[in-house]
């Protein structure tokens, strides 16, 4: 939030519009695309599709995050079965070599799936924001219909574009059942 | 929404440029038999391997795509919309491979070392087997193949065209009701084909998991020719708007786990026989590295595994026609080359190293891969034109079709590549 925001709107993280419909939400945040915000978000009871095109910035690392998360499950899982096998317990098994790479491969296979999997589950949770105890969302009235069958559009006051009076006109304007402030 | 039935049929453009593409396709194929056939009369020895191995290659197709269609009635989804059409057509040219299955009964000895008596009198592990190797068994059992699969064959193909044509949803109704069981003799009967003129190559060794490996190999085959058919055309109605980026995201994820399935499978069986270490059992193995089959063998895992894998594991790449276009194309190229791998080299003597290599077998393996596919592509072409080619009135494309209306502004799946 920059210096001249705080002042004239010292204690409001954003303006919360709420809707009916969910293709309403998506017009709602195609609506704000184009009329210039880029901080705002939206809230759903179920994954609304197409709403993730509509929404700003969205960036998603979990792909890449998994991808990593793989790569160091399968040469964690190689490797300590090679410090075993060769250094650590030398075991002479079926006259094979000590290094017996094709023996390594299904663990290896495992251990790739369970550095994805944990990587998945932990970087969405990151990227997410989680855990986190407080969001001024919640402070919206209402807010709770948000798991149950509303749909929200929240444009936050850290917008460069957001002013209280025009914000709340231009969110009037795309038909909602309500506008409301939510407070930090 | 569904098509009309006029849109639903190739446009125009699309007609000519199949019609170019079939005569094309005639001309390989007929150029491509003319060779094969001289190979067989001159070198029987050198080209009936090869000869099996192209006819192994495109009877997979077939047989593939059969499965795919009962595997579409089973699953559901929006996927088939652009392929259902395609997998039925080539479906139907199993008809086509029981054709081409005459030459290997004719050159039975040449093909295959248990029907040769020399063999028999030196090899007592292949002299154990005559019960089940015997000619006569062997061709029932081929007789018997092809009689189920072209009945399954039809089932897919003339009860989705009889849906087109009315509004009463039996025909459909009737298609559910068989694809459970009818997978289920699918996938046993190609396993056990497999076995009869793939393992059989070898016939002093055996895999239980050959059958599903040649399965799924095969399945991945169709799917990426499925792809590069599509996308090639994908810029003509009805190919057009039916293919959207979501079903070429399908399309990609279906390359994507088929080609790490294959893997799997082809690993399984590698790794149990390097374990056990039994001389009868890694003759197979030993047989496919000495000389050139080595760094063939080498080829296949990084290239056939490790070059699609890794770039179809991108999303971006998957959603990209000029992505998915170059490494369905590749895909295909390998598994050519692995159909090679796992046939001609059966029953070789190891040890022959370099000097052995059966450079004219792999050349007639190229020219009977052209002259039968040159042959299959036509009909396939001929036998697609003849109906729309989306369905006209099956639910689960009506359904899907208007899903993508509804999303139509969206850049997720809607919209046309």
């Amino acid at each position: 939030m920059t210096a001249a925001h705080a002042e004239e709107n010292p204690a409001i993280y954003g303006l919360m519009a709420e809707f009916d419909d969910p293709d309403r939400l998506v017009e709602a945040a195609h609506a704000a695309r184009e009329g210039g915000y880029t901080a705002f978000d939206a809230y759903a009871p179920f994954p609304v599709e197409g709403l993730d095109e509509a929404l700003p910035g969205l960036r998603n690392y979990v792909a890449p995050t998994v991808f990593a998360g793989g790569l160091a499950g399968g040469l964690g899982g190689f490797l300590l079965q090679c410090w075993s096998t060769i250094y650590y317990y030398p075991h002479n098994i079926a006259g094979k070599p000590l290094y017996s790479w094709p023996a390594f491969i299904p663990i290896t296979f495992e251990t790739t799936v369970l550095g994805g999997a944990l990587a998945a589950v932990f970087g969405m949770l990151a990227y997410n924001g989680f855990p986190r105890l407080y969001h001024p969302v919640f402070n919206a009235p209402g807010f709770d219909l948000a798991s149950d069958d509303r749909f929200f559009l929240c444009v936050e006051s850290e917008d460069p574009n957001f002013d209280p009076a025009a914000t709340l006109a231009f969110l009037e304007g795309l038909g909602p059942r309500s506008v409301s402030v939510v407070p930090y | 929404m569904s098509y009309a039935p006029d849109d639903a049929r190739a446009s125009a453009d699309l007609t000519a440029r199949l019609d170019a593409l079939r005569a094309t396709a005639l001309k390989v194929g007929g150029a491509g038999l003319v060779a094969t056939l001289a190979g067989l009369a001159i070198a029987p020895r050198a080209a009936f391997p090869a000869y099996l191995a192209a006819f192994l290659f495109w009877a997979g197709v077939s047989l593939a795509s059969i499965g795919l269609c009962l595997l579409f009635q089973l699953v559901g989804g929006s996927w088939m919309v652009p392929l259902r059409r395609m997998f039925e057509a080539a479906g139907w040219q199993i008809m086509l491979m029981a054709a081409f299955f005459i030459p290997i009964l004719i050159g039975l000895q040449s093909a295959f070392p248990w029907a040769d008596a020399d063999v028999l009198k030196a090899d007592h592990l292949v002299a154990a087997k005559t019960k089940y190797l015997a000619r006569d068994f062997f061709t029932f059992r081929a007789v018997a193949y092809f009689a189920i699969w072209s009945g399954v064959a039809y089932m897919v193909n003339a009860w989705s065209r009889e849906q087109d044509g009315t509004a009463d949803l039996a025909p459909t109704r009737r298609l559910g009701a068989v694809a459970g069981p009818a997978t289920v003799v699918m996938f046993l009967t190609a396993s056990f084909g497999a076995f009869d003129w793939g393992m059989s190559r070898d016939p002093d060794w055996y895999s239980t998991i050959y059958g599903a490996m040649f399965v799924i190999g095969t399945l991945l085959t169709t799917l990426g020719l499925a792809a590069v058919f599509a996308v090639r055309h994908s810029s003509l109605e009805p190919i057009k708007s039916a293919l959207t980026v979501g079903r070429l995201n399908d399309l990609g994820n279906l390359l994507l786990t088929f080609t790490m399935l294959w893997a799997y499978f082809s690993f399984s069986q590698f790794l149990i026989t390097w374990l056990g270490n039994l001389p009868e059992d890694v003759i197979w193995y030993l047989r496919r590295i000495q000389g050139p089959w080595g760094a063939v063998a080498l080829a296949l895992i990084f290239f056939g595994f490790f070059a699609p894998f890794l770039s179809l594991l991108q999303r971006k790449h998957k959603r990209d026609t000029a992505w998915v276009l170059p490494i369905a194309t590749w895909i295909v190229v390998m598994r050519t080359i692995e159909v090679g791998w796992l046939i001609i080299p059966g029953y070789s003597k190891v040890g022959s190293e370099w000097g052995g290599f059966p450079w004219g077998s792999v050349l007639l393996y190229y020219a009977a891969l052209l002259g039968i596919g040159g042959i299959w592509t036509a009909l396939f072409l001929k036998r697609l034109t003849s109906a729309p080619l989306v369905p006209l009135r099956d639910p689960a494309v009506i359904a899907a079709l208007e899903h993508d209306r509804i999303h139509a502004h969206e850049p997720s799946g809607g919209t046309a590549i």
